[in-house]
Parts: C-alpha cells; sequence; structure tokens
C-alpha cells in the first residue's frame, strides 16, 4: 500500500519480477498497513496460466481487467498508467489538471501540458534544482479551499527524457521497458523531502504552458486570465463533468494566478526564467 | 433453497436507500462492490446526508455524486434536443432510465444511464429514425448483416449518436423481440401510456414500467453485475405501489401481455434481495416457472448477477452462470433454426469474447 | 446570495469577467465559452427576455437587426431550458 498524498494505492502480485519494480520506485514511500482504506486496489496477476511463451502481466480491478495485458516484465507501466486511470475515476471530488505541479514554500507552479510538451521533462527537473515534487501527471485542486495537493506518482519519462533527465546525479530512474506502446518508458522516482511533504498542500500562484521545440529560442508570453482558464479546462480530466464546479475552481484559480506560455528548446534556460517569472509574480 | 445474500451484499443493497453508519473497512468493500454493479451514484444519493462518512468515503461518494450529475444533466440536454423532432403526430415513449429522470423517481437519483431509450409505433419508426438523421444523428457503424439483425430479428435498430455527444438514442418499436417467445403486439402500451407534462414525451404506465424492467432484465442482455436492474424494479414497485388498485392492474396486466414469468422472476427477487414488500398473494396468483427453471434461475442468477469477490477474477462457477444466462438469453430471441446460423455468424465471437477477452482500454471515461 | 433559478441568476453566476474578457458556462451542455463584453451584453438582453416570458418577441427583434452572433443562438436556447423562478409569494405545489 503506497500513499501518494491525496490518495493511497494497494497492489498485491504473485509475480516476483513486479515486485522488484516495484521495491526500486517506491522504496522511499514508507510501509502502509496494506488493511487501511485504499483508494485502488489492484492486483497483478499472470495473463494466462497455460500460456507459457510470451506470458503476461494482467491488471485485475474490482473483479475484472480494464486493460489489455502487458508482457510479464512489464509490471510496472502496466501499474503506473492503470493506477493514474483508476484513480482519475474516482478523484472527482477535486479537479483534476493534467499537469505538473512544483511548489517553492508552500507557493505553487503550475505546468498544463499537451502530450509532446515536455512536461514530464520539465517537471522532473524543476524537481532536481530544488523544487518540491506535488505531481508529474495530476495537478490535485481541492474546490473548496483553492489548494493544490500532492499526488506522488513516480514520473513516466519516454524515449529521450530518460536521458536528460538520468544523467542528474540526483535522479533515480526505476528500469527502462524498452518499446511500450509510447516508446522506451522509465520511471522518475521523486526525492524524498517531497515524499515526506506529500500531505502539504501548496497554493497555487504561477501557470506556464510549456512548449518545447528543438532549438527553439526562449520565448515567453503572458497570457490574458480568461485565456488561462479556458485553457486550463481543456487541460483537465474533469473539468466538464465537474459542471459548475469545475467552472467555479478553474475562474478561481485563474484569478490567483499569472499564467504564460513558454516555448523553449533550452532546458536549463527554461528553467532559469522559470525561477524568474516565480521570484516576480509568485 | 437458496443461499442468503451474504452480509455485505445485504448491507451495499440496504445503503442504496438508507444511510449506513459502518467502518471505513466495510465501506472500503461496499464502494468497490457498488463500482462494479454501477450502483455507486445511488450510494452516493443515498448516503448525502450521512454525517458518520469517513473522509475518504465521502470523497469517494462525491466523486460518484459528481460523475451521475454530470451524466444526469448529458441525459437531460439529450432529451432536450430530442424534444424538439416531436411534432405531436404520433407518440414517442421515453422508457427506462429516461423515464425514471424525466419523472423524477425518487429510485432513480444517483442513477447512471448508457443510452436514451425511446419507444415508438414500428409504423413510424423509420421516420423517426430519418428525422434524427436529418437532425444530425449518425447511426452507429454496422455491417449489413447487424443492421438486418436489428431490423427484422429485434426489436431495436442501430443506436444513433449525436457526434460529439455522450449519448446515443436507441429506437424500440416494442419492448420484446420481434422473434421469440415473448412477443406480442406492443399496441397496448401506447395506449396505457401517460403523457408528461410541459413536454411532447409519454412514458409508460406505473405497471408496464414494471413489467418492461422486468423483461429487460430476465428476458433480454447478459446479466453479468446486473443486479441493478433488480434495484429498478425494487424502486418501481414501491413508487407504484402506493397507488391504489396498482397490484391487481399489475397481475392482470401481465396475463394479458404473456409477461407473466418475467414478472414473477422480477418479484422473487426483488423480494429475496431487496425486501420489496409485495401484495399477499402476489406471486402466488402469477403462473411462475417450474420447479425445475425456479430452481435452476435460484442458482444461476445470483452468481451471474450479483457482485463476485472484488479482490479476485470471477471464478469458475460465476463464469459458467454468466454462460448459461447468456445463451438462454439467445434462445429467447430466436427460434432455434434461426439461432444456429445467427450463432456461427457472430455470437460465437462474442460469446468467446465474453469469457476470455479483456476490453481494451477504454477510451470514455467510465463512471 | 442566489436571485433564484432564471437565465439572469445564472448569468450572474456563471458568466464571470476576467480582465475584460467574459467566461459563460452553458447550463445545458456544461460547456465553456469565451465572449467578448458585446456577446454578453446581448446575452444579458436574452436573459431579461427569457426571465420576463418574451423571448420569442426578443428573437423577432434580433432577426430584424440581422441576425445572432455567431455561436449566441444556442447558448441563448441552453438559457432558455433553465426552470424559471415563481413570483415572489407563491408556492408551487409539490
Amino acid at each position: 500500500m503506497f500513499d501518494l498524498g491525496a490518495a493511497r494505492i494497494a497492489v498485491r502480485s504473485p509475480i516476483e519480477s513486479f515486485h522488484q519494480q516495484l521495491d526500486l520506485v517506491y522504496r522511499d514511500y514508507g510501509e502502509e498497513d496494506p488493511a487501511g482504506f485504499a483508494d485502488v486496489r489492484v492486483a497483478l496477476l499472470p495473463g494466462h496460466p497455460l500460456r507459457l511463451w510470451k506470458r503476461q502481466i494482467a491488471l485485475w480491478s474490482e473483479g475484472s481487467r480494464p486493460f489489455e495485458p502487458y508482457p510479464v516484465g512489464s509490471g510496472l507501466p502496466l501499474f503506473e498508467w492503470g493506477g493514474n486511470w483508476l484513480l482519475a475515476q474516482r478523484l472527482n471530488a477535486y479537479l483534476l489538471l493534467h499537469a505538473g505541479v512544483l511548489a517553492r514554500n508552500d507557493r505553487a507552479l503550475i505546468l498544463p501540458a499537451a502530450p509532446g510538451s515536455g512536461k514530464s521533462t520539465l517537471t522532473c527537473a524543476l524537481h532536481l534544482a530544488g523544487w518540491r515534487f506535488l505531481s508529474d501527471e495530476f495537478g490535485v485542486l481541492d474546490p473548496d479551499s483553492g489548494d493544490l495537493l500532492p499526488l506522488l506518482k513516480p514520473a513516466a519519462l519516454k524515449n529521450r527524457s530518460i536521458g536528460i533527465i538520468g544523467q542528474h546525479p540526483r535522479a533515480r530512474l526505476g528500469p527502462v521497458f524498452p518499446g511500450t506502446r509510447k516508446g522506451d518508458v522509465a520511471h522518475f522516482v521523486p526525492l524524498r523531502d517531497s515524499i515526506a511533504d506529500r500531505h502539504r498542500p501548496a497554493r497555487p500562484r504561477l501557470i506556464i504552458f510549456p512548449r518545447f521545440r528543438d532549438g527553439a529560442a526562449l520565448c515567453c508570453t503572458p497570457i490574458h486570465t480568461a485565456d488561462a482558464a479556458m485553457r486550463l479546462g481543456l487541460n483537465s480530466f474533469n473539468y466538464r463533468t465537474l459542471g459548475t464546479v469545475g467552472f467555479d475552481a478553474v475562474v478561481r484559480l485563474a484569478r490567483a494566478t499569472r499564467a504564460f506560455e513558454l516555448e523553449y528548446g533550452d532546458l536549463s534556460a527554461a528553467i532559469a526564467h522559470i525561477d524568474a517569472l516565480f521570484a516576480e509574480h509568485a | 433453497m437458496k443461499p442468503p445474500l451474504s452480509r455485505e451484499l445485504q448491507l451495499l443493497l440496504r445503503a442504496l436507500s438508507a444511510p449506513l453508519d459502518t467502518d471505513i473497512t466495510t465501506w472500503e468493500r461496499l464502494l468497490r462492490l457498488a463500482r462494479m454493479t454501477a450502483l455507486h451514484g445511488r450510494l452516493a444519493a443515498a448516503n448525502r446526508d450521512n454525517p458518520t462518512l469517513p473522509a475518504p468515503v465521502r470523497r469517494h461518494l462525491l466523486s460518484a455524486e459528481r460523475v451521475c450529475a454530470f451524466n444526469n444533466q448529458m441525459l437531460r440536454a439529450e432529451l432536450t434536443e430530442l424534444a424538439a423532432l416531436c411534432d405531436g403526430s404520433f407518440p414517442v415513449l421515453v422508457v427506462k432510465g429516461g423515464a425514471y429522470a424525466l419523472q423524477g423517481q425518487r429510485f432513480a437519483r444517483g442513477r447512471f444511464v448508457s443510452d436514451v431509450d425511446l419507444l415508438v409505433p414500428r409504423d413510424h419508426l423509420r421516420a423517426m429514425e430519418q428525422g434524427l438523421r436529418a437532425a444530425g444523428w449518425v447511426p452507429a457503424q454496422l455491417d449489413p448483416y447487424d443492421e438486418r439483425y436489428y431490423r427484422d430479428w429485434s426489436h431495436e435498430t442501430p443506436p444513433m449518436r449525436f457526434p460529439g455527444r455522450f449519448l446515443e438514442v436507441d429506437l424500440h418499436h416494442a419492448i420484446t423481440p420481434v422473434t421469440g417467445s415473448l412477443c406480442f403486439d406492443p399496441a397496448p402500451l401506447f395506449d396505457a401510456s401517460v403523457l408528461l407534462a410541459d413536454s411532447p414525451f409519454r412514458v409508460l404506465s406505473a405497471e408496464d414500467q414494471v413489467l418492461h424492467a422486468c423483461v429487460h432484465c430476465f428476458q433480454d442482455g447478459d446479466l453479468a453485475l446486473r443486479v441493478r436492474e433488480v434495484v429498478d424494479i425494487d424502486g418501481l414497485v414501491r413508487a407504484a405501489a402506493t397507488q391504489d388498485g396498482f397490484w391487481k392492474r399489475l397481475l392482470e396486466r401481465a396475463g394479458q401481455l404473456g409477461l407473466q414469468l418475467p414478472l414473477w422472476y422480477g418479484l422473487h427477487f426483488a423480494h429475496a434481495w431487496m425486501e420489496t414488500p409485495l401484495a399477499p398473494g402476489a406471486l402466488d396468483a402469477l403462473p411462475g416457472p417450474s420447479t425445475l427453471s425456479r430452481s435452476l434461475m435460484d442458482r444461476l442468477v445470483p452468481l451471474a448477477m450479483l457482485p463476485h469477490d472484488p479482490d479476485h477474477p470471477p471464478p469458475a462457477p460465476v463464469r459458467v452462470a454468466r454462460l448459461a444466462m447468456l445463451a438462454r438469453y439467445h434462445l429467447q430471441r430466436m427460434p432455434p433454426s434461426m439461432l444456429v446460423p445467427h450463432l456461427a455468424r457472430k455470437a460465437a465471437l462474442r460469446l468467446r469474447g465474453r469469457f476470455t477477452r479483456t476490453p481494451a482500454q477504454k477510451t470514455e471515461s467510465q463512471p | 446570495m442566489r436571485a433564484g433559478n432564471g437565465a439572469l441568476a445564472w448569468l450572474q453566476e456563471h458568466c464571470p469577467s476576467l480582465d475584460g474578457q467574459f467566461l459563460f458556462l452553458d447550463p445545458l451542455w456544461l460547456d465553456t465559452h469565451l465572449l467578448s463584453e458585446g456577446a454578453v451584453l446581448i446575452l444579458r438582453e436574452a436573459a431579461a427576455a427569457i426571465d420576463d416570458g418574451r423571448l420569442s418577441a426578443f428573437e423577432h427583434e434580433i432577426a430584424d437587426m440581422g441576425g445572432w452572433p455567431p455561436g449566441l443562438e444556442r447558448l441563448v436556447r441552453s438559457l432558455a431550458t433553465l426552470p424559471v423562478c415563481a413570483p415572489v409569494g407563491t408556492r408551487g405545489t409539490a
């Protein structure tokens, strides 16, 4: 059972290789009583008992298998992606932004992301540069308080990002899974301090829509509040589902923050610029 | 004598209509069982003002409530658009979940709908379908065999969806298949239908709603985890039983339409699982199933319909029961002479698919 | 404080101004629209017409002036589906 902050996820499995992968990535999360309340409870079981070649691993939740099985050695990506999908179903008490979230002194930076924007790479790089890690995939916004809550799942890095982040001396990555449907995947483990702070919320202050383009010069444009609100809604898992609650939460969030779009080709330049923006506006 | 419901299932079914006070471990199990059977919205509705809920449970129920509220709003929106197509030249009935929502039925608070079901006279089915197409609805993609199957052998035409929207519209001209042992002329359903206030739509009479729910549950579709249909039957009966003469009318109507057997099963299981109050002698007044059928159904229906342990894949008895119910379903719809070619063409794949395949990852978010 | 159900009340709650531009939540389809101030002015007049029960008259006026701005008609139709509040002092029967 892992306490991610805003949610707890329990997993059991007879498959030894999967346990080893979990140990590598969740080592610092601490022991939770598996009999306690779990928001998501899954079992990763062998795909087909009679299949002896190309063995598979399947994720079972609530008596059914919501996904196609993976090769037996790819338990961790299945658990991570499957877990995300299941969490998204149950966390609709919150507004779930599709965003990386980091914080300095409990003031939050939100990085909403279209696929391919480089959000995960940027999130991990900022974290390694000293920002507290709240989440890579789910920005969990409490509509009542307006706070962002940590949901500390390992960040799934793909293809080139694996090398870029992996070369940082403090970075800890799980094993590389080549050739998944999303390419090569490895999981970045948040540093211990962030895990320790998984129950500390943060007040949103700055929103940056990142756009990575190879070789692009740094270009930062402010975004009008109303546009920011629209784009936040578009970059959410459940904005529309939440109806008036989602609408009010996004309007409040847009009014409480400054928003920018940042196009960049160089990661360190982007980080430096973000630091400056945050110092000025947050 | 069939085995009684497990304690947790009893708790779950009771908690659908009254707030429950229990420990957090039990609550976690109930939440999971409720999600398995798509009853979590109703669990949330019944426990909305429950002060004893542990905080994580409250969050899960709130989550279910919100997803369900959106689902219901999309239903209302779809019905609003559909209402514009009804010019009054022929009756258009909303049935099942759409009807319960329009009627504001209490038991339907927190009920999810997957599509909008409309019932129109057979003579006007084409016109209705064409009206939908002209207004922008698009039929689901089917191959020519499926289309013919839907039109001639079934009471359903292909479902239609307005591009970009969430719910499909299912047009029916009957509530039982055109072929099959329970087929009857649906004209009486229209004759007894009731106009809704401030709406061009009509709904079935209270008795016909109960019968339709029973038919749909026990004669139509695969039964896996479909206990929610029995919850519907319980809700409909409790609401309708407040009207004078309801039971007499219900039994007479079942006889008139030849639906006594599905009604018997509906009342039997609703009473067993939901403690639905039945009028004294109601079950006995119906020509029920043979002892053998009853005994089989008592064994198979709970296995197929009720949720198994959420911690494990469905055990063999459950899989066998579901398979048996599926076979029964196909037999109900078609005489054997038609059934074999049909199965050879299509259902063999489906049967195998239901029991060995995993659904591909869903692209729409599921409640 | 809510003024009660009705189109104007909805606009008050769900058509906020954000630095000069407006966001509008469609009450029927629950999708969000970015609107200019001009569009919102028309929407407010339409809402008042809805609440007063004179929407058709208002629609005629709009038609005479050359028709709705793009996309606005659908939003007005959605507002028209909101339940209108009962006059003060009366209560509907259950």
